[in-house]
């Protein structure tokens, strides 16, 4: 049979389109082949989103084949968010991981990844004149909170006047984030529990007891923010007059002296850090819920993310210090070591906390 | 959580302000410059080399308008071309309840509506971009008669307590955006309470319901003779009839914008008064919505831009303040001073900011239902509704009634949080070719004019004019007892027979009542325009959108 012209020229172009395929696929798998790429997603607390976002971070993680996102939301929040197509919870406390657990979160392959001190921001003003009525001291340049005299003149509603700062507004206050949805406020608020309860962990039947005093230290602050990312931030951007004292991670200041200079040069000279006597740990905990989850926690474990999170966002590691001296971060007033801690409460305790605080805010 | 349901309903659906502005989206943008807005809601920004690598839809307050310079070299310097959409901090937070709707950031007055609204954990890298107090912006002449400034400008602090016993002695009256509808407002309303409560912090429930702390609210808020629904539109209605207003409580970078306008037409300054005992801060954070459209890189591009020392140095040319702290990063920058000036009052020393500590969200979302059912200055709203056969065939006449219902129904109204109060009174006067009677509803059953709304039936010609002259006679005979507002909605071009008649009985009225107008169908805009203009008021564009939000946003402003 004869074909003709137009069919022929048809053949042609149809084997000129194998060779290019077959061309196509001999020079692709002469490539070496890329790592392959998983992203992972999860919750977040804001206090840790300096560190996700770090390109170095990024770089180890790609080394990794990760590509990791997150979502900000407060430690106690995530676990009762949809969990939907998200791979971890990176909570910031052992007691947020309790909360998890009693709400059926599965808590089983997780693992404590950093701590770091929940610590006072202020000002020197304020600093000073709390110094001058004995509510914190100095020594060695270093500010410390007496939290018994601190819940004391906050339970008698003393003003700032009667604590040695006149130009302050209102009643003495210590701000912190939404104990019910974030980490910072919540141990904050086991530390003003256990102080209540003469220095001894919060239980239950103290937490009833001291209900009312509970609910009026934390009214004093009406608003509070959901992460303690936005709340610090507030407190640099707000100033003395909104936010004179605020709960907080030691890591945030570390972080911002390291990674934003500027902003560090403008309020190194007025702001304070204080270490409440006793404090207690802020255990950031990473909880998987699937394998992907588990690739991020064995990446957050390496000495090499363990060196970064310290190094450029002041996280300790899981046992208590840094790899390094705290000096190298040029903060006025840091600890080395810190000795003087509190138990958090048991986790029924802390519900019961919890419960007080939310009828608390209806009143 | 009882705040997230009642704040849920807030004001106008952001979707439908989208719609409402997709319109005039498509217009050319000359490189490097601000588009000045066909619609008064968007605005946008391309980068001055032409070309850029992604566009940002922002949901942005009303008052960064006045930060355009800022944004403008931000989109230079990034690349990345921003399209404004300009709503209410509250809006913001009903589009992020929504999963964020068309949105790619936003950008309101006040970290507390993300706080509330980011209920599905959208919201990413928010950083404050400045910050700025809610003040008192009082006429020169008036500060000095009541003692509050010198002859140098300066002002001393205020308490709330003596700004409430100058509105008690008939010495002040004062113009203050809805506390339900404006970050502004609610924030300044906050801080009353807060300061009268006199406890000074955070207020409780327990306070809330305190009569006579709901007394001296209702004393205070009694000064107030125009309402807004919008910060930026607040300071314009100032600047445009100066020696009218007594006071604004707006913004001190808003005060600022008003100030150069007005001291620019040869007219005194506002003086700038911090209230001593309690004051309300702006933090205007930016943030990105991520709701999976990969916009990341375009965001952390353009929010690292605007907040360059060079960006920055334009937010305090515009008035606001960028340090840390309160303070002013570029205190010697001559734009910088020329905006904080000490003889307009201002005091850009961040101790004269003696901040309240704001109440809880459900304090905030119970202080807000009282400001709009009890507290606030009872509304006198006349509604001159265009019933002309052409109403028939373009879908106006159901337009109108839905957007009546929207706005004056007490359950849908409540969703916006603009229902009806006891001492509100809301008059319905229906015209064609002249006005028909009027039906009148004092409080909150507004059945009667609802049900006479769905009765009538579109006929015959169009005289706006005639019906805005009865609607003038049938203002009370004390207007101080209320806010008053007229608002007329037509589809057509008017006779113009009786106009010359009604603007000399509008002029000769002691008390001018602004005309707010709705333009639909074919409504002339120079006409409605006329009627803004004379009034001092605003022409709300009903014709690309739902005339139910439309009826909702201008119900905001009374």
């Amino acid at each position: 049979m004869r074909l003709s012209k137009s069919k022929l020229i048809g053949l042609a172009a149809l084997l000129v389109a194998f060779a290019l395929i077959a061309g196509t696929l001999v020079w692709r798998n002469s490539r070496p082949k890329p790592v392959e790429i998983t992203s992972v997603d999860g919750y977040l607390g804001g206090e840790k989103i300096g560190l996700f976002d770090d390109p170095q971070f990024n770089a180890l993680a790609a080394k990794d084949g990760l590509k990791v996102d997150y979502r900000k939301a407060g430690s106690l929040d995530m676990m009762t968010a949809d969990r939907k197509g998200l791979d971890y919870l990176f909570p910031s406390s052992r007691a947020a991981v309790d909360y998890g657990k009693a709400k059926g979160v599965d808590t089983s392959t997780s693992d404590i990844v950093f701590n770091s001190p929940i610590v006072m921001y202020t000002h020197k003003a304020v600093a000073d004149a709390l110094v001058g009525s004995g509510i914190m001291s100095r020594a060695n340049g270093v500010y410390t909170m007496d939290m018994s005299k601190a819940v004391a003149a906050m339970s008698a509603n003393k003003t700032w006047g009667d604590v040695g700062w006149p130009s302050g507004y209102g009643q003495f206050r210590i701000d912190s984030t939404d104990p019910i949805k974030s980490n910072s406020g919540n141990e904050y608020a086991a530390l003003v529990a256990a102080t209540l309860n003469g220095g001894q962990p919060a239980t239950v039947a103290s937490i009833q007891r001291d209900a009312p005093a509970l609910t009026s230290i934390f009214g004093k602050s009406g608003w509070m923010e959901t992460s303690s990312e936005d709340s610090f931030n507030q407190f640099l951007t707000l100033g003395v007059g909104s936010k004179p004292i605020m709960v907080g991670y030691e890591s945030q200041i570390l972080d911002l002296a390291a990674n934003n200079p500027d902003a560090w040069k403008q309020v190194k000279d007025d702001i304070v850090i204080a270490y409440p006597t006793p404090t207690v740990w802020s255990t950031h905990v990473l909880i998987p819920t699937n394998a992907k989850g588990q690739k991020l926690l064995a990446l957050l474990k390496k000495p090499e993310t363990q060196k970064l999170a310290w190094e450029r966002h002041g996280f300790r590691s899981a046992n208590f210090t840094g790899a390094s001296s705290i000096t190298r971060f040029g903060v006025p007033g840091t600890l080395d070591q810190i000795t003087a801690v509190a138990e958090l409460p048991r986790n029924d305790a802390m519900q019961s906390l919890i419960e007080v605080l939310t009828k608390g805010t209806q009143q | 959580m009882a705040a997230k349901s009642l704040m849920k309903g807030f004001a106008v659906g952001a979707v439908l302000a989208a719609v409402m502005t997709l319109g005039s989206c498509f217009g050319t943008t000359p490189p490097g410059k601000a588009n000045p807005a066909p619609s008064p809601n968007l605005q946008t920004f391309t980068p001055a080399n032409g070309s850029s690598s992604a566009t940002l839809s922002i949901a942005s307050g009303s008052e960064n308008g006045e930060v355009s310079n800022a944004i403008q070299k931000a989109s230079d310097e990034s690349g990345v071309a921003i399209t404004m959409h300009y709503m209410g901090s509250l809006d913001i937070m009903n589009a992020l309840e929504q999963g964020g709707s068309s949105y790619d950031a936003v950008w309101p007055a006040s970290s507390m509506w993300i706080s509330m609204g980011d209920t599905k954990h959208i919201v990413k890298d928010a950083a404050s971009t400045s910050t700025t107090p809610i003040v008192f912006g009082v006429a020169q002449s008036k500060a000095m008669a009541l003692g509050w400034a010198k002859p140098d400008g300066s002002t001393r602090p205020v308490s709330t307590s003596e700004v409430m016993d100058a509105v008690k002695a008939k010495q002040l009256k004062f113009s203050m955006t809805s506390a339900t509808q404006s970050n502004s407002g609610a924030s300044a309303y906050l801080a009353f309470l807060t300061a009268l409560s006199g406890k000074q912090q955070a207020l409780s429930v327990a306070e809330l319901n305190d009569p006579a702390l709901q007394a001296s609210a209702k004393t205070l808020l009694s000064g107030v003779d125009r309402s807004s629904g919008s910060s930026d539109w607040l300071k314009d209605m100032v600047v445009s009839d100066p020696g009218r207003v007594d006071a604004m409580v707006n913004y001190e970078s808003l005060v600022i914008a008003a100030n150069r306008q007005l001291t620019g037409n040869g007219h005194d300054p506002l003086l700038a008064v911090y209230p001593s005992d309690g004051i309300a801060i702006s933090d205007s954070p930016l943030g990105y919505v991520d709701r999976g459209q990969k916009l990341d890189g375009a965001f952390a591009k353009f929010a690292k831009a605007l907040h360059s020392k060079e960006s920055q140095k334009l937010f305090e040319q515009a008035g606001r303040r960028t340090g840390l702290g309160g303070t002013l990063a570029n205190p010697n920058d001559a734009g910088v001073k020329s905006a904080f000036r000490a003889d307009w009052g201002i005091n850009a020393k961040p101790d004269a900011l003696k901040a309240i500590a704001m109440p809880s969200a459900d304090v905030i979302s119970k202080a807000l239902d009282l400001y709009q059912t009890a507290l606030r200055k009872p509304s006198y709203t006349i509604w001159v509704v265009d019933y002309s056969g052409s109403m028939g065939g373009n879908g106006g006449r159901d337009g109108v009634v839905k957007g009546l219902n929207a706005a004056l129904d007490p359950a849908q109204a409540k969703r916006s949080m603009i229902q009806p109060a006891p001492n509100d009174v809301n008059v319905f006067i229906p015209f064609d070719s002249s006005p028909q009677n009027d039906t009148v509803a004092k409080g909150t059953d507004t059945g009667a004019i609802l049900d006479r709304a769905n009765a009538l039936e579109a006929g015959g010609g169009t005289d706006i004019y005639s019906a805005l002259d009865k609607a003038i006679r049938e203002l009370p005979a004390d207007l101080s007892q209320y806010t008053t507002a007229i608002v007329a909605m037509t589809d057509g071009h008017s006779e113009t027979g009786s106009r010359d008649s009604f603007m000399s009985h509008y002029r000769a009225l002691k008390d001018k009542p602004p005309i707010f107008s709705i333009m639909f169908g074919d409504a002339d805009p120079s006409q409605l325009e006329d009627l803004a203009g004379t009034s001092n008021a605003k022409v709300f564009d009903g014709r690309n959108g739902n005339l139910a939000s439309v009826f909702r946003t201008v119900k905001g402003y009374n």
